[in-house]
């Protein structure tokens, strides 16, 4: 099952995330990313429910 | 209380008053009251009373200066303004290469007439409902300066509502326009997608941008949108078919807001209840496309001074930008899955009638709204009825509804794509038959 984000997403995913988008920043100066990457989620999945996911 | 802009232009194309004492007024206005509400970014005295000379020129010279006529107005700070820089709210872009010519929106306003005097607050580039800004600081709502203005056209709906100037611009990818509109008790008009003139307008999400008026009255809400669309609005005098929304616009009220919105549609005669489907999926497909564009957009300035942003908006734009194509795929496919049912229920119904948002301006000290019983940042989640529809690129009109002793509330007029005309004219007529109205500001709460 395909899940819309890592969760949760801890400071090495987001290092790699940061890197992937070539954002030169550190996650712990970056407060409110992991919320924000959350509350994408949540609606991606009202979008496009997950079959079998309960939160969807 | 000043006049609205086609009493003031009335005024100056009859010789009755100068452009320029009026501007000269207008100046004032903003210099006494300014600092209690902070909307203004840059007063531009010079240009204003030059374009104010060049009016009274025109009329002692018998030419008509158009029907704007030496009416003072303001824009959002996204707009191009000659030999400015285009800031977007963002203060890492007060030093950015001044814009060369005038916003199109500007030039028409111009050429018809009008004056700028002001550029005004706004969220940093847009992203947000609150006018919380990390440069400019916070503009507050001129009915109670303890609470927000609404975002992310706050400066416009403030300077508006507390009488320093008749109109201003503002602009709407998600509700900008309508939300401030409401909170500070102004109309304001979100027009069908693209009919307003974008070029010269700093960008956030090219699916949903559009740009507005700001106004006292119904009447000055269509003439500027007419000026701005080059074209005029011949009015509709059919009585429309109207409906209310349900459901999903139907939830999470505050009592404030019901009590106003049943009192509306029991003055129209209890309209039919309706509810679309899906309002929650099109919000959030507005959600995530309003992030994907928005992150896309910046990503190259994240790269390069991702600490030069406002916190606040740079942690959503690089959640943004790092969003899956799939999930905006998602949201592009459903759209016109929610325009097509969109398209039924205007085969059957000319005006849709919905709250702006669920209830008065939420206090600076804690700008929360409640939402499904969680309490949730006013600044990310005032959208919750307005999203929906620039999902489906619809017209819609923000009129402030009677709400006798308490903070201005907003009700939305929601036309087909292309149905503004119809809009005007039955804003028109709510308008004269006192059902809505901007209220008058409380200048004790000025003081």
């Amino acid at each position: 099952m395909t899940q819309p984000m890592s969760d949760p997403i801890n400071d090495a995913g987001m290092v790699v995330l940061l890197r992937r988008l070539g954002i030169d920043a550190d996650p712990a100066d970056l407060p409110t990313l992991a919320d924000n990457l959350a509350l994408l989620s949540r609606h991606w999945a009202i979008v496009s429910p997950i079959v079998g996911d309960g939160d969807a | 209380m000043i006049d609205d802009a086609c009493a003031i232009a009335a005024a100056v194309r009859a010789g009755r008053i100068s452009a320029m004492d009026v501007t000269r007024s207008a100046i004032a206005r903003i210099q006494g009251g300014d600092a209690r509400i902070n909307a203004v970014t840059r007063l531009l005295t010079d240009r204003a009373m030059a374009e104010a000379q060049a009016v009274d020129s025109k009329v002692a010279a018998g030419i008509d200066p158009g029907p704007l006529a030496g009416v003072p107005y303001g824009v959002k700070d996204l707009f191009d303004v000659a030999g400015l820089p285009t800031t977007a709210g963002a203060g890492m872009r007060t030093d950015a290469t001044p814009a060369s010519t005038d916003a199109e929106a500007i030039a028409r306003l111009r050429d018809a007439g009008a004056i700028l005097v002001a550029t005004l607050n706004m969220d940093e580039f847009a992203y947000g409902f609150a006018t919380v800004n990390a440069t400019w600081g916070t503009t507050r709502n001129p009915h109670d300066p303890a609470r927000l203005a609404g975002g992310s056209s706050g400066g416009s709906s403030a300077v508006v509502a507390a009488g320093m100037l008749p109109f201003a611009l503002g602009s709407d990818t998600n509700g900008s326009i309508r939300i401030p509109a409401s909170l500070c008790g102004v109309w304001g008009l979100k027009p069908t997608h693209g009919a307003l003139p974008m070029a010269g307008v700093y960008p956030f999400v090219d699916s949903f941008d559009d740009i507005g008026p700001m106004t006292r009255s119904a009447r000055d809400l269509a003439l500027i949108a007419s000026v701005l669309a080059d074209e005029p609005f011949d009015h509709s005098s059919a009585t429309p078919r109207i409906a209310r929304l349900g459901g999903w616009f139907g939830h999470n009220l505050e009592p404030v807001m019901v009590r106003a919105f049943d009192a509306f549609c029991a003055a129209l005669g209890d309209p039919v209840d309706i509810m679309l489907h899906d309002v929650d999926r099109a919000r959030s497909s507005a959600f995530l496309m309003t992030a994907a564009e928005g992150g896309r957009w910046h990503l190259p300035m994240l790269r390069r001074c991702a600490n030069g942003f406002d916190p606040a908006t740079r942690d959503r734009l690089i959640a943004g930008a790092a969003l899956p194509v799939a999930a905006y795929l998602d949201a592009l496919e459903f759209r016109e899955t929610f325009k097509r049912q969109l398209t039924h229920v205007f085969a059957r119904f000319d005006i849709l009638i919905a709250p702006v948002t669920v209830g008065v301006a939420p206090l600076i000290s804690d700008p929360m709204i409640s939402v499904d019983g969680q309490r949730v940042p006013a600044r990310a989640n005032l959208g919750l009825f307005t999203q929906p529809l620039n999902f489906a690129g619809l017209p819609v009109i923000a009129a402030p509804m009677r709400s006798p002793g308490t903070l201005p509330v907003g009700v939305q007029l929601i036309g087909a794509p292309g149905s503004e005309a119809r809009l005007f004219a039955f804003a028109a007529d709510m308008e004269r038959r006192g059902l809505l109205s901007a209220p008058a500001i409380d200048t004790g709460a000025l003081a």
